[in-house]
This record gives C-alpha cells, sequence and structure tokens, in this order.
C-alpha cells in the first residue's frame, strides 16, 4: 500500500488489485466517497486516471450501469452484485469505514438476485428488480434536474437587475486589479507573516508599539507611494507584534476609507491603493490621534 | 389631481419598477400607481411592447411579479463590471438537494438523506439556508418533530421562475431516462441473471466514460 499527497482536504491511498491500480480518496466524512480509478495504459502514459464522486450506493449503481452501458430498466442483477461487492470489498482492504448504506444496498441486491432464481409467475409477480429500478431512475432524474438547474441559473445571470454594487478597479501592466474586502486582506496577511517574518529570538524584549504609530507609518509612506503591496509596505518589520499592529492600523485605514484594497486574482498579493491626496503632517498627526496609545 | 392616462400609466409603471431592487407584484404596481389592477396589466404589456423594441432593458416576470433588468445581449458588456462572489457558486450535490426540497417541499433533512441514501445532508442544507435558497416550513408531526425545508422567493429569482409550479414536471425527467434505457427492446427482455455486462474480473475495470 502506498500513500500519495494529493489535495489537502482527502486521504489518498493507493493500493494494487490485480493489475490494476485503485486509487480511493475519502474526505473525513464518509457521505462524500470517492473513488478514483487508475489503470495502467502504456509507459508514456503510465496511468490513466477518472473521477467519479459517489455519494451513496445509488451513485455507485448508477456507475455501474453506465459504466457497463446496461438499460436501467433491464439490470443484469448477477453481474451488478458482483461488480458492486467488489468496489465493497476493495474498500474494506483499505480499512476504510464503509458507510451502512452501501452494505444496506449489498443486501438488497443480493436479496434481489436471490428472488430472480425463484420461479414466478410472471403475470401476477412483480419483477423483484421493480423497486430498485424505480429507486434509480429517481436518482437519476435528480441528476437531471440538477444540471438543469444549473443551466437555468446560468441563463438568469445573463441578466442583471438594479441593485448591484460595482466593484472599483484599475488597469496596470494588462492586469486588471479589482477591489476586495476584508477577508481576503487577512487571508493574504496570513501567507506574507508566515513567509516574511524570519527573526526569531529567545530573548523577551518589551515591544511598545501603537497603532497610532502605526497609522502615522502607514499615512507617511503612502503619501509618497501612492500604490503599494502590502509585503512592500511592512518590509522593515521585523518582530510579529509589530506586523499585527500594523495590520490593524491598516484595517482602521480601510474602514476610514483612508485605503483600498486591490488584487488581481484570487491569491495574488494585495496592492494597497491611497484614498487621499498628499495629506500635509498635521493632518496625518490629527488622523493618527483618534487612535491614543 | 388628473387621472393618469393609459399612456401616463404606462411611463408611472416603468419608473416603479425601475425605482425599485427586487420585483413587484401587480397589486403592488396598482396601489402605489393608484390604478386597477386591469390597468396595470394593459400597461406593463405595452411597457413590454415599447421595450422589446427599443433600449437595454427588458421586462421579466420573476417570482410572481415583475422586474427590469438588462437584456441578455448586452451581457459581456456588463459582466466585468462585477466581481464574480466564489460563495455564490452551487456544487452539483447541492444542486441535487435543492431539486430534491423543491419537488418534494415541504420535506425533512431525514427524508432528504433517504431518498439520496446517504447518511448526512445537513452540511448541504444548511449552505442552502445561508444563500437563502431554502427556509424552514414548520415541523413535521412525527416522533421528534423534525424541521421541514421548503424553497424561498429567492430560489425563484435566481432560477428565473415565475412560480414554483413553473418547474419542469419531475415525469418527464423520469419518462426520458425510462425512454433512454430501452428505445429498441429486442425482444424478451432478459431475465437479469445473464451476464450481459462486459467481463470484469477485478476492479476497477475499464472505464472508459468522459469525465
Amino acid at each position: 500500500m502506498k500513500d500519495f499527497a494529493l489535495g489537502p482536504s482527502c486521504a489518498i491511498l493507493a493500493m494494487k488489485l490485480g493489475s490494476l491500480w485503485c486509487v480511493v480518496t475519502a474526505n473525513p466524512h464518509w457521505d462524500l466517497l470517492k473513488i478514483l480509478h487508475v489503470k495502467r495504459v502504456a509507459m508514456s502514459h503510465p496511468y490513466e486516471i477518472s473521477i467519479e464522486k459517489f455519494e451513496g450506493p445509488l451513485d455507485l449503481l448508477l456507475h455501474l450501469i453506465r459504466k457497463n452501458q446496461i438499460e436501467i430498466t433491464d439490470i443484469p442483477i448477477v453481474e451488478i452484485t458482483h461488480q458492486y461487492n467488489s468496489y465493497l470489498d476493495a474498500m474494506k482492504e483499505l480499512n476504510l469505514n464503509i458507510a451502512a448504506d452501501f452494505v444496506a444496498m449489498a443486501a438488497t441486491l443480493i436479496h434481489i438476485k436471490a428472488r430472480m432464481l425463484i420461479p414466478r409467475n410472471e403475470a401476477e409477480e412483480e419483477d423483484p428488480r421493480e423497486p430498485l429500478v424505480q429507486q434509480l431512475i429517481e436518482h437519476q432524474a435528480f441528476k437531471d434536474v440538477a444540471h438543469h438547474f444549473h443551466d437555468m441559473r446560468v441563463v438568469r445571470q445573463a441578466t442583471f437587475p438594479r441593485g448591484r454594487e460595482v466593484s472599483s478597479r484599475f488597469v496596470e501592466d494588462g492586469e486588471t486589479y479589482v477591489e476586495v474586502g476584508v477577508f481576503d486582506l487577512i487571508n493574504s496577511f496570513h501567507s506574507i507573516l508566515a513567509k516574511h517574518v524570519v527573526k526569531k529570538s529567545l530573548e523577551f524584549e518589551r515591544i511598545k508599539v501603537t497603532i497610532s504609530e502605526q497609522v502615522t507609518f502607514i499615512l507617511t509612506k503612502m503619501n509618497s507611494a501612492p500604490r503599494i503591496t502590502i509585503s512592500q509596505l511592512f518590509a522593515e518589520f521585523e518582530q510579529k507584534t509589530v506586523w499585527i499592529v500594523g495590520f490593524l492600523a491598516l484595517l482602521e485605514m480601510m474602514r476610514l476609507k483612508y485605503v483600498k484594497a486591490f488584487q488581481s486574482e484570487p491569491f495574488a498579493e494585495i496592492v494597497l491603493v491611497r484614498n487621499f491626496d498628499g495629506l500635509s503632517d498635521e493632518e496625518i498627526e490629527s488622523i493618527s490621534g483618534q487612535f491614543g496609545d | 389631481m388628473q387621472e393618469p392616462t393609459i399612456y401616463e400609466l404606462d411611463a408611472a409603471v416603468e419608473a416603479l419598477l425601475f425605482a425599485s431592487e427586487s420585483p413587484l407584484t401587480v397589486k403592488d404596481l396598482s396601489q402605489y400607481a393608484d390604478a386597477s389592477e386591469s390597468q396595470i396589466e394593459s400597461a406593463l404589456s405595452s411597457l413590454k411592447e415599447r421595450l422589446d423594441k427599443v433600449g437595454g432593458l427588458q421586462l421579466t416576470q420573476l417570482a410572481g411579479g415583475y422586474q427590469l433588468e438588462t437584456k441578455q445581449a448586452y451581457y459581456e458588456t456588463i459582466r466585468d463590471m462585477f466581481v464574480e462572489k466564489r460563495s455564490s457558486k452551487l456544487s452539483l450535490a447541492a444542486l441535487e438537494t435543492l431539486a430534491l426540497i423543491a419537488y418534494k417541499q415541504p420535506i425533512t433533512a431525514i427524508e432528504i438523506a433517504e431518498l439520496r441514501m446517504v447518511t448526512s445532508v445537513g452540511s448541504i442544507v444548511k449552505n442552502l439556508l445561508e444563500k437563502k435558497l431554502v427556509k424552514p416550513a414548520g415541523r413535521k408531526k412525527v416522533v421528534g418533530r423534525p424541521m421541514m425545508y421548503a424553497t424561498t422567493k429567492e430560489f425563484l429569482i435566481q432560477f428565473g421562475l415565475n412560480h414554483i409550479s413553473d418547474l419542469p414536471a419531475l415525469e418527464d425527467f423520469q419518462e426520458k431516462i425510462a425512454e433512454e434505457a430501452g428505445p429498441d427492446d429486442e425482444g424478451e427482455p432478459s431475465d437479469g441473471l445473464a451476464s450481459n455486462a462486459p467481463e470484469s474480473d477485478s476492479i476497477p475495470s475499464e472505464n472508459k466514460e468522459s469525465p
């Protein structure tokens, strides 16, 4: 058995089954079960991977039906039961918890299979597969409706009613920068903090820094540089405390609309743009004076 | 005050719709414009006719009311003015759950989980509640009195429906699946025991469908 790192939120395991590789991913809640198939195709492309997401046993059954190109109304129950149980076995091999629903479906399949073997009067008795077929058709219908809903929403989004706030933006070097909110700023702050604060010290010293000082610092800096990235702005700061107080000061500046934050794409570095035309030292002092010590 | 003529009324309706950020019903319009509902309806149809001919706006029937919005032709022009909210996207699982609620409402979370044969739908329902697409609709009179859910006006607005009854019939979807399953039934249906599926001893077997 082999472990792969593939994506932050799910555990991925790979194992060899016969001549084929099987990769199973699972999130902590087992209601989202994903099975990936990995197939050896050629040496140049050693693995062909397709991802199928099974949310419950009906999803898995529909997948098997599609894969085998079987008619939903006429399921070869022996073959499907066999394939279904093989999947369950593979999950067991991987020591994955199998949700009770999956086991219940296995029992249902075996029950149907047994009843198919008993002779019955076709005119009077219902096909043992019928209830399951109805369930599968309904499940598939809702899957189709979901796609239809998606399309309906896309059509709706092509027209605009009144009342949406226009996001401010500017273009520089062919990149469009769009205004972002405080939460994007916080995300960006976390990543910059992790990257830039390198000075680790075992000495304890009292660092005295106030929001008021940092407001003065930010406004003075941006007085000469109308556009600046966060890491440029905070480049001189070494201690974490100074960074954090600086960030708090920056949030205050955004709240009071002295500074706006822009981003060219998700997770790109935040660019700060000043929302004032040059301030005198007295003006800066009176702004920072609002924040006390 | 002078009684408004038909022509002026249609301008008044247009002005009301422009000023409102959400759809207005005929009743709302008749109240504000001080005209009968039939006068409002004829004003709406002449407004629609006029808008269809000129300008960048159209009159849309939505969630039981009327709303002015931009014509689809100007989508590309307008799109860049707004940042798409990442949070507005819905996963396929969320859409499936929403579809179940839309067709089976009012429905409890447990009933949804049973129909979808999954262990829990709590997080998806919570997500739909947060997006205001579904709302609590009373408690079911069974043991435990579980909360039932129904779709909202916001759902109608986001999916372009005038009324919940405008949803396409679920039976049409089901019939289509059943038809696709057996368009050319050759002779006897199998007893379901014969293996007409490709042989596959080990799993996973060939998986050729497009991702």
